[in-house]
């Protein structure tokens, strides 16, 4: 793999658009695509000035874009039990007089997404927390990606339906 | 070359701005270009990477210090099935004006 050049010796970058850039590849799944986007997008910034365009634009795409490839990698069943626990958790401490078991709920659901980053940030390939990898190892299996598709959307769906009616069935009967 | 499980009309103006030219072009040209956001264009290039439909690789220019830029070309596989949305999507215009209808704009 080639080595990354030190971005501080070339054109000028803010350190606010140059932190934005780092933390936006940073989630980015497979440390190649990692290493990859960071000199990419570095590279954006510093010549975006070339085309008439503003390097903070720029940046800004950058992390819209690692949130958007984020998104496109199977993150979507973590992401809503993040959702599920979030609302139910602010439901919990809105009608229970004790509220911190609801906000530590929410609390959970807030941090869970964060905490899958930083589990794939740590554990590649084949482990738990890659998506991407997941996603590739799904298509894979016998009976194709609509079969590996299906399996995770119905699974995915019955964790957030059985989740959703307990934290309903549980805050009704207060 | 896999095919595309979504194909957005963003999505046909990068391959429109791929297909312009023979050289390999800068990503943030193609941002430029389409006149779409770079939260926009990335992630369609990700996207057309991984399925095959373009390759990128660093710029060879050593006058220039600091990060590498990245260049985009569409393969030669790609091509055609690029220039056949390309028709599908200018059909699809010509129809809409014949019947009276606004045509979309970019981001619809």
């Amino acid at each position: 793999m080639p080595a990354i050049r030190c971005p501080s010796r070339g054109r000028d970058v803010n350190g606010l658009i140059r932190g934005a850039v780092l933390v936006a590849a940073a989630t980015l799944p497979g440390a190649e695509r990692r290493e990859r986007y960071r000199e990419q997008w570095l590279a954006d910034c510093a010549g975006a000035g070339e085309l008439g365009m503003s390097a903070p634009s720029v940046a800004a795409g950058a992390v819209w874009a690692a949130v958007r490839m984020n998104l496109s990698h199977g993150a979507a069943g973590p992401l809503g039990l993040a959702v599920v626990l979030v609302v139910g958790g602010i439901r919990l401490a809105t009608v229970r007089p004790d509220w911190i078991p609801g906000v530590a709920t929410a609390l959970a659901g807030a941090a869970l997404p964060i905490l899958l980053l930083i589990v794939r940030r740590f554990l590649e390939n084949g482990a738990f927390g890659d998506l991407a990898n997941v996603a590739r190892q799904a298509r894979r299996v016998p009976g194709g990606p609509r079969r590996g598709r299906m399996l995770s959307l119905t699974l995915g769906g019955a964790l957030l339906l059985t989740l959703s009616a307990v934290l309903f069935l549980y805050t009704r009967h207060m | 070359m896999e095919p595309l499980s979504r194909i957005t009309s963003a999505t046909v103006d990068v391959l429109d701005v791929l297909l312009a030219g023979q050289e390999p072009r800068w990503g943030l040209e193609i941002v430029k270009a389409t006149g779409r956001a770079s939260g926009t264009v990335y992630p369609i290039l990700d996207r057309l990477e991984r399925s095959g439909w373009v390759t990128s690789t660093w710029e060879a220019d050593s006058e220039r210090r600091g990060p590498r830029r990245r260049l985009y070309q569409i393969t030669g596989e790609a091509a055609p099935a690029a220039r056949r949305l390309l028709a599908a999507r200018a059909e699809r215009e010509a129809a809409r004006a014949r019947a009276g209808d606004p045509l979309p704009q970019p981001g619809t």
